[in-house]
């Protein structure tokens, strides 16, 4: 059998799509008590291009794989981040991953958070918490730079378990040097800590945006996702303003296998950015079967 | 501190946070309060006595209304009512708050 009657009779092989590509860890950076960044590059050729919000699956040969969303911003030079939280075999290994070593890389996948949408001029409202910053950090960093161009206003309200675990620390620094209204509090507080304590829709109230003219932005645990949103509703932002990020169990990322079925939505395709009003809603209200 | 309570506190300007101390533990922060919140409720039922301590995290203006205020609501039910109304929908968002946080949402399941 010649090699090109071999492959006649087996389908394409769906490279980046169904099968991992191998990526270098090239960077690895720890953000917090179980939080790690990789950096990664492919061994061929350039990685695809990804758009804010969306998500690859990443793999740790010998354990397992896993959904991981890129926390590095569309089109910046140099490899693609990916911020793991230490939760579980596959996470773990990834999480202990050393620099050099190689980790499987599918995608990107999903829909994205849709910042080029925006009214201009309006204020952007970014409510996220623990590792729920990452998704946005890439968006974050395209909108503060907005902002320093004229943009409308950015404002992140992110909270943190207790303030040894103020996750990208940095970024939240620089994003408030840049003139983004940045506050943050925690769930613990400790003595020296003299931020606020509490949850992060505690922090709404006091934060001085036009919810009349305002996209919002939610990630982090649905339950404080779905909290989040109706304070922002409350205060009067249109639902339909209000995007958030769902997770579930996604294994293809490419809607066949339904295993992050959510109501009428596969997560890994029309997730996990969605809107809140007329989506989001309906499905926090949803138990998991 | 476990002393009845004199006044009403309520914060005008800065931030405060409500703290307990724990034997061995130091001192545990459960909430920070800003501008035009109550800093203390005990001082609406029985026993009236302060469960925690409260300490300024910055140059704080605060208004602290006499507990004779207390006794005037029993002859004005009008005005009693009112405030009550309003320090009901705060101590059912503390409670709210407090349920979520004991989700502990940001903590790791193994460090449950």
């Amino acid at each position: 059998m010649t090699a090109t009657a071999e492959h006649a009779g087996r389908p394409a092989p769906l490279r980046g799509t169904l099968s991992p590509e191998p990526y270098r860890v090239t960077g690895r950076r720890i953000e917090g008590a179980d939080v790690v960044t990789l950096a990664l590059e492919p061994h061929h050729g350039r990685p695809p291009t990804f758009a804010h919000g969306q998500f690859n699956m990443l793999t740790a040969f010998g354990v397992g794989e896993i959904a991981i969303s890129i926390s590095s911003a569309p089109g910046a030079p140099g490899p693609i981040e990916h911020s793991v939280r230490d939760v579980g075999a596959v996470t773990h290994a990834l999480c202990r991953t050393p620099i050099g070593a190689t980790v499987g890389v599918r995608g990107p996948f999903g829909t994205h958070w849709d910042v080029d949408d925006i009214e201009e001029g309006a204020d952007v409202v970014v409510v996220v918490g623990g590792i729920g910053l990452a998704p946005l950090r890439g968006a974050l960093r395209d909108l503060v730079d907005r902002r320093r161009a004229g943009g409308g206003r950015v404002f992140v309200l992110a909270g943190m378990r207790s303030p040894d675990q103020i996750l990208f620390a940095e970024d939240l620094e620089e994003w408030r040097r840049s003139g983004a209204h940045v506050a943050v509090t925690v769930d613990v507080g400790a003595p020296g800590w003299r931020g606020p304590v509490g949850v992060v829709t505690s922090l709404l109230p006091d934060t001085p945006f036009d919810p009349t003219r305002c996209a919002a932005f939610a990630c982090g645990p649905e339950i404080m996702m779905r909290f989040a949103a109706r304070a922002l509703v409350d205060r009067g932002v249109d639902p339909r303003q209000i995007r958030v990020s769902l997770e579930r169990n996604m294994q293809c990322g490419v809607g066949l296998c339904g295993h992050c079925q959510l109501g009428p939505l596969l997560v890994c395709r029309d997730g996990p950015v969605v809107p809140y009003g007329g989506v989001a809603d309906r499905l926090f209200m949803e138990r998991q079967r | 501190m476990t002393e009845t309570i004199h006044e009403i506190p309520s914060a005008h300007r800065g931030r405060v946070s409500i703290e307990i101390h724990g034997p061995g533990h130091g001192r545990h922060i459960l909430d920070t309060v800003g501008p035009g919140r109550t800093v203390g409720r005990s001082w609406a039922a029985p026993p009236f006595r302060c469960q925690f301590d409260a300490r300024a995290l910055e140059p704080v203006a605060a208004v602290a209304v006499s507990n004779c205020l207390r006794a005037r609501l029993g002859e004005n039910p009008a005005v009693g009512y009112a405030l009550l109304d309003r320090l009901a929908s705060v101590l059912i968002g503390r409670l709210q708050v407090a349920r979520v946080r004991l989700l502990d949402l940001h903590g790791n399941d193994s460090d449950r």
